[in-house]
């Protein structure tokens, strides 16, 4: 491999000295020399700090890895308060990436966390400088992203609602505004494009240095030179680190080791996993030519998978290719600061050509330079942030996805918040490192799937999207069966869901249908197998495998469980043996931290069945608040046991079948609703059959051990034939749920909702023994709610011709956004669109939220925009009964 | 037994049916058709050979149509890399590396490769050698030619050395370290004979020892002593009085031969016959330009004629190259061997009639000798945008030309990265973009193997337009012995890869 050496500061050589001193290492090593004055003036003093000052022998926080994002946590740290705070950088401070980035700031971003985030950055770019005394080199020029086609217009469109409403200034232009604002640009091709007055550029380095400034200046030590070799454990919990030049004692070590986080991850005992991988990042500097100023907004033109912003004259090009580069599988060579790798234009040559087409004076622009980068990478295209599930008082700022600068400033903030209060802030789920598992770590997963993340950038992405590569990680026993059938998978927390069948009956005919379909915003290809599936749960019985639920037992000797289990749980769990309750766990402020289901298996044996994105984070809820004495023992079972639900009005019929009459009726006259027992169906023993579905049909869950699975699957199929039995999967499931209304975790409830705000009051006794969220949610029955969980119909949604809410769609009342979508559908009974979300009402004078009354929702005119389409909806409290 | 499948396009051709079927041949080959070359075993492989485990059980000698016998990618696979051999230098050396692999047209392959590293001097030699009328002369060549080419090249101090080491050690005195290739073998036979011969030549070199010779002069002296001790060890009998039949067969066939002689950053190339040595020299924009090291000595060269015309009367002017070909008959204009263009109508009345009995004289042969074994010498000086030097016999160069080779060659050694393009001053976007459209113009598919010579034997035998094609590929490689030899040569290839950090220590 080829290295170049640069050092240090912007990725902008101006001056470049070869000298002849290979590195140890690599004999193919060429170095550079540049000086800015910038730089300059922060090596020299903390470079003359290093060499004398000794690392302190304890610290509250210890941050790893001193590029923007460390910084920017130190600065907040610092800033909120906390500035016990020592920052270890293992070369010399963003010598990593930072110094090589783009220094785009776009806000906009796949959820509404990251967008914030990104506006915070923007604002503490703009007045970093006053308190620190050392530009950003912020500037607000603006940025435009281009349509070439009429999906990518929609795109746009639905991104301006979601921003609009969230008081973002942007604006959807004609080409020939684009051209009145860019002439440079070719616009004879465009459909039209997105403006967004606020976004800009900011200078990576000196956003860094200032950011570092505030943060020395509060107090904070950063130390260059200094590599984190272990993180120190006791009990459970970090107690420090163990450096090269020693240890320092500390409650708290945040890992913003960039993209040698998931190696720093493993060096400590438990590892921590950051499944993030390093991929190639090439950009081109051109000298300055003609109609480039510095008024130049950034260009973005996601068809062509490129951008461009102006750079001191000429213009920096660089892009997301669709066959990216991944790199250092196996590690990231050491002392690699201040490094690029090889340039390689034949792979950089199709965006180049992109850039050209749009730009046609590029073609005569001369090139300064050409980079190659490494950049890291998630598997789901979104920032790792958040306290590692794996070992208390580790936390991880990791993975920005090439978008490290616009990220630094909101990442900082919420990473000071997070640490300080100890819980995630609101709406932080989608950032939240316990969204990944063990099967998320392997180098080779990681290295499959950043080759499908990278270019997310900028390829289109469609409603309920699934991920081709790395696939196939975790599936459950019928799976061959099921893929047999003509299932189309869907992909959570790696294990392989049937989201629809493409022909229930048999036969191969539609076997590869809707896997190569392109997506769509308006109708998709699914809608008719999707009806089928469900007039099946409607008419007959429907069987589907949700082997991919969180299962977890918890036990003790005594009832310390039952203890347990109150202080986590809403609902009353000191219910009769065999019995299936409905619960909440909920944090302090009332949220859902889990909504699960808990079987009483014995008296001091309970199952708990929650989301599958809820494996990690469920688990690590329960461990959290385990009593200190080791009473109570919890199992992640998740991987035991296979689950098949059958569920349909047969359903009952179907189980009377299957089942000795004995166990099934005579013992306890009937099989009621929300019970659990453990029989033998055909030839498997153990089965824990419970009597609930999760979309409010009648219908049973059966837990059973793995090897049993494929055995009772096509011993339901083969039972079932004679009630009509079909394979149903996870859309049909959700359509039913619309249908009833039923909230579900994940998409509607997130740990700013109480069980309150979305009718579940039903599951929350307030008068049993203390329990997490009790006071909060106590106060919040006196006061009301100010935000409540609203079912809407659309009026004249015409289903062939219109685009289809598919959530995350403004709602407008009275001229104003009261709040957005969180799940829609098509209901296939009520013969309408369906959308679920809540709805605040805020002042119109303070914008505080005020106490929703039924009033307000019965008598209110709400509108849900799709992609810039108000569409009138009627507004229903509770679900109409079907 | 084996099989072969024929293709509709080729069969058409050959048998003039123009049906699409896919044709079989099925054929026996009993035990008592072992070809005698297995004698001397660690076999020569053919792809032939390689193609018996293939088939299905049963023999029938008669056509038979079918649609199988294709041969899978894997197996097309396994008979390209049967022969390959690469070695990596594990000393200081000029040369980095190389990979050698043979694919066999003839039955028995009447190529040879030899390669080996001086013991005196640490010079590097190697040879390709493509022999006609059988394998013996290139056989013998190829044992013989690099110790003849050692021992004239060795200064008056290694001489003596090795003087000692010949009355010293009881066996043969090495002067060439051999690199051994799997399909090699030695003709046991003989080896006295050899020894003797090398002997003696080294013994007469010591003793007229010329200080001012040049290296050329020394590597022609080599050529022309191993041809004419060819030529009189036919001539002499063995002590029963009976003819040497080795020997003679050895004469009376012939062989190319192209030989490499690396001594620091100085290349020599010794060229004899139509076999070509090319160098891959990496332009500065990182593109390959092909420096051909050889001219071929055969009658597409208008020097070569003119040569030969000059060497006979006038009256002969018509026929000596006639129809392409040496009087008729010989396609290289210089070979080893080849007796019966080298010895007089009275030399060859009593030892070749006698010994075949039948005449062998060529028609219009009045003023021998006509052929040569004198070569044609090019030197090199190796400089460090010089990458590597393909040796390869007439069979590569047919189907593919040099400018195709030495891209291939420095497209597989550069991996994706095909060379580094530099931006220097003044290009512009516009300009990178002419230069990248060019390059991937000539871009050749995937690298399948990670030998060259195995990934030069697949281009050549499997490009198409649009890269390779696996159909063709495999009929290539399945086309029965019979007329195997009209789509394709034996192919010897010697890829030699120079290090270049070596020789800029020695620019």
């Amino acid at each position: 491999m080829f290295l170049h050496r640069v050092r240090p500061g912007s990725p902008l050589v101006s001056r470049v000295v070869w000298t002849a001193r290979p590195r140890p290492w690599t004999a193919i090593l060429v170095q550079y020399i540049r000086t800015t004055a910038g730089c300059q003036e922060l090596s020299t003093t903390q470079d003359t700090d290093d060499v004398q000052k000794p690392l302190p022998s304890q610290a509250r926080v210890v941050i790893a890895g001193g590029g923007v994002i460390g910084c920017s946590v130190a600065y907040h740290l610092a800033k909120f308060g906390w500035t016990d705070v020592v920052l270890l950088e293992q070369e010399s401070l963003g010598c990593g990436t930072t110094w090589h980035s783009a220094g785009l700031v776009a806000q906009l971003r796949a959820n509404a966390i990251h967008t914030d985030i990104c506006h915070y950055s923007t604002q503490l770019y703009a007045s970093l400088e006053e308190e620190t005394g050392l530009s950003t080199g912020w500037r607000q020029c603006g940025s435009m992203s281009l349509a070439r086609t009429a999906d990518r217009m929609t795109s746009l469109r639905r991104i301006a609602a979601a921003a609009r409403a969230k008081g973002l200034r942007c604006e959807l232009i004609s080409p020939k505004d684009v051209a009145a604002r860019v002439p440079l640009l070719r616009v004879d091709d465009l459909k039209g494009a997105l403006w967004l007055p606020a976004d800009g550029m900011a200078s990576p380095s000196d956003v860094m240095q200032s950011l570092a400034k505030g943060a020395t200046s509060r107090g904070v030590e950063m130390h260059q030179k200094v590599a984190v070799e272990t993180v120190l454990t006791a009990g459970g919990r970090v107690t420090g680190v163990h450096t090269n030049r020693g240890d320092i004692r500390c409650q708290y070590f945040v890992n913003c080791a960039g993209q040698w986080a998931w190696e720093l991850g493993q060096r400590s005992t438990p590892a921590v996993r950051v499944p993030l991988h390093s991929c190639e990042h090439f950009y081109a500097v051109t000298k300055p030519f003609t109609g480039v100023n510095n008024k130049l907004p950034v260009i973005r033109d996601p068809d062509g998978m490129h951008y461009v912003r102006e750079y001191s004259g000429g213009v920096l090009t660089g892009g997301f290719e669709l066959n990216p580069k991944p790199v250092f599988t196996n590690g990231i060579p050491p002392k690699f600061e201040f490094q690029l790798l090889e340039g390689d234009w034949d792979h950089f040559m199709p965006l180049m050509v992109q850039a050209m087409y749009r730009m046609p004076a590029l073609q005569q622009a001369e090139i300064k330079q050409f980079l190659n980068g490494p950049e890291s990478f998630t598997p789901d295209m979104v920032p790792i942030l958040g306290e590692a599930p794996e070992l208390p008082g580790y936390f991880v700022a990791a993975g920005m996805n090439s978008g490290g600068i616009a990220s630094a400033g909101g990442v900082g903030k919420v990473m000071a918040e997070w640490i300080i209060s100890g819980d995630p802030p609101a709406g932080a789920w989608p950032l939240d490192i316990r969204r990944f598992g063990d099967q998320h770590t392997s180098r080779g997963y990681l290295r499959d799937r950043v080759k499908e993340t990278l270019p997310m950038h900028y390829v289109l992405t469609y409603p309920k999207q699934e991920f081709q590569s790395a696939r196939k990680v975790l599936t459950s026993p019928v799976y061959p069966l099921l893929e047999k059938a003509g299932a189309v998978f869907g992909e959570t927390m790696g294990y392989e869901r049937a989201n629809w069948f493409s022909n229930p009956d048999s036969g191969d005919d539609f076997m590869d249908l809707g896997r190569q379909t392109k997506g769509t915003f308006g109708k998709p290809s699914w809608y008719e197998a999707v009806r089928r599936e469900y007039l099946v749960c409607c008419e007959n019985v429907g069987i589907m495998d949700m082997s991919s639920l969180a299962k977890f037992e918890v036990q003790s000797t005594g009832d310390e469980v039952v203890t347990y289990l109150q202080r986590l749980c809403c609902n009353e769990v000191d219910v009769p043996v065999g019995t299936v309750l409905h619960s909440g766990m909920l944090n302090h402020k009332g949220g859902y931290e889990n909504d699960c289901k808990i079987a009483r298996l014995a008296k001091n044996h309970y199952f708990i069945m929650s989301s599958s994105k809820q494996v990690v984070r469920g688990w690590q809820w329960l461990h959290r608040h385990l009593p200190s004495d080791g009473s109570v023992r919890i199992k992640d079972v998740t991987r035991s046991y296979a689950a098949l639900n059958v569920l349909g009005p047969r359903a009952r019929e179907l189980m009377n079948s299957l089942t000795d009459a004995v166990t099934m009726n005579s013992h306890h006259h009937m099989f009621p609703p929300d019970t659990c027992r453990e029989m033998s169906i055909g030839f498997a023993p153990y089965v824990r059959a419970m009597s609930f579905s999760h979309s409010g049909e009648l219908g049973w869950m059966l837990y059973i051990p793995q090897e049993y699975a494929l055995h009772l699957y096509m011993y339901l199929w083969k039972m079932g034939r004679a009630f009509g039995i079909r394979n149903v999967g996870y859309y049909a499931i959700t359509h039913l749920r619309l249908e009833h209304g039923i909230p579900s975790f994940g998409a509607d409830l997130n740990p700013s909702v109480t069980p309150f705000e979305c009718h579940q009051d039903q599951y929350v006794k307030l008068d049993k023994t203390d329990f997490i969220g009790q006071s909060a949610l106590l106060k919040q029955k006196e006061e009301g709610v100010r935000q409540r969980f609203v079912m809407f119909l659309l009026d004249n949604h015409d289903l062939e011709n219109d685009l289809w809410p598919w959530g995350g769609e403004p709602i407008w009342e009275s001229g104003r956004v009261v709040g957005m979508t969180t799940s829609a559908g098509y209901g296939y009974t009520l013969k309408k669109q369906i959308c679920l979300g809540f709805v605040r009402n805020p002042d119109p004078q303070t914008g505080q939220g005020q106490v929703i009354t039924n009033e307000f929702i019965t008598k209110g005119k709400f509108d849900i925009q799709i992609a810039g389409k108000k569409f009138s909806a009627t507004a229903r409290l509770f679900p109409p009964k079907l | 037994m084996s099989a072969f499948a024929l293709p509709a396009r080729r069969q058409a051709a050959v048998s003039g049916l123009g049906t699409l079927w896919w044709q079989v041949i099925w054929r026996g080959r009993g035990a008592g058709g072992t070809p005698t070359f297995h004698v001397h075993s660690r076999a020569v492989f053919s792809s032939s050979a390689q193609l018996q485990q293939y088939q299905p059980p049963g023999s029938f000698p008669h056509v038979h149509r079918s649609t199988l016998a294709k041969l899978t990618p894997q197996q097309v696979t396994n008979v390209l890399r049967a022969n390959d051999t690469s070695f990596v230098m594990d000393f200081d050396s000029p040369v980095h590396r190389f990979d050698s692999n043979q694919l066999a047209s003839n039955s028995p392959i009447e190529d040879r490769r030899a390669a080996g590293r001086c013991l005196y001097s640490g010079d590097m030699l190697f040879g390709v050698f493509d022999g006609h009328g059988g394998c013996a002369c290139s056989q013998a060549i190829s044992e013989r030619l690099l110790d003849y080419i050692a021992v004239s090249l060795m200064d008056y101090k290694q001489l003596c050395e090795y003087k000692k080491s010949m009355e010293t050690s009881a066996g043969r005195a090495e002067a060439v370290r051999r690199f051994n290739f799997a399909n090699d073998y030695a003709t046991e036979e003989s080896a006295r004979r050899y020894t003797e011969g090398l002997y003696k030549f080294a013994r007469e070199v010591l003793a007229a020892y010329d200080d001012e010779a040049e290296a050329e002069d020394c590597l022609r002296h080599a050529f022309e002593r191993v041809d004419e001790d060819l030529s009189s060890e036919a001539q002499t009998k063995l002590p029963n009085g009976q003819i040497n039949f080795e020997a003679l067969q050895a004469a009376y066939a012939g062989s190319t031969s192209v030989v490499a002689h690396v001594r620091g950053a100085d290349l020599y190339v010794a060229n004899v016959g139509d076999s070509r040595a090319v160098l891959g020299v990496q332009r500065e924009d990182g593109t390959w330009e092909p420096r051909p090291l050889s001219s071929d000595h055969n009658a597409l060269n208008p020097s070569e004629i003119l040569r030969i015309r000059g060497e006979h009367p006038r009256s002969e002017s018509t026929y000596v190259v006639k129809g392409g070909r040496l009087l008729g008959y010989l396609q290289p204009l210089r070979a080893f061997g080849d007796v019966k263009f080298k010895w007089k109508k009275e030399l060859q009345m009593e030892v070749l009639n006698t010994a075949y009995n039948k005449n062998l004289i060529p028609v219009n042969y009045y003023t021998p000798p006509y052929l040569t074994a004198m070569p044609e010498i090019i030197h090199h000086r190796l400089t460090s945008s010089d990458k590597f030097l393909i040796l390869a016999s007439d069979g590569l160069w047919e189907p593919m030309n040099k400018r195709q080779a030495v891209r291939h060659v420095g497209e597989h050694l550069t991996g994706n990265h095909r060379g580094t393009l530099r931006i220097n001053g003044m290009k512009t976007l516009g300009d990178m973009n002419d230069i990248l459209k060019k390059r991937r113009a000539n871009r050749s598919s995937e690298v399948m193997d990670q030998n060259v010579a195995t990934h030069l034997i697949r281009h050549a035998l499997g490009d198409t337009d649009d890269g390779i094609d696996h159909s063709k590929l495999a009929t290539m490689l399945t086309l029965p012995d019979e007329i195997v030899r009209l789509y394709r040569d034996d192919i010897t290839i010697t890829v030699i890869f120079f290090n270049s950090e070596h020789i800029a220590s020695l620019e």
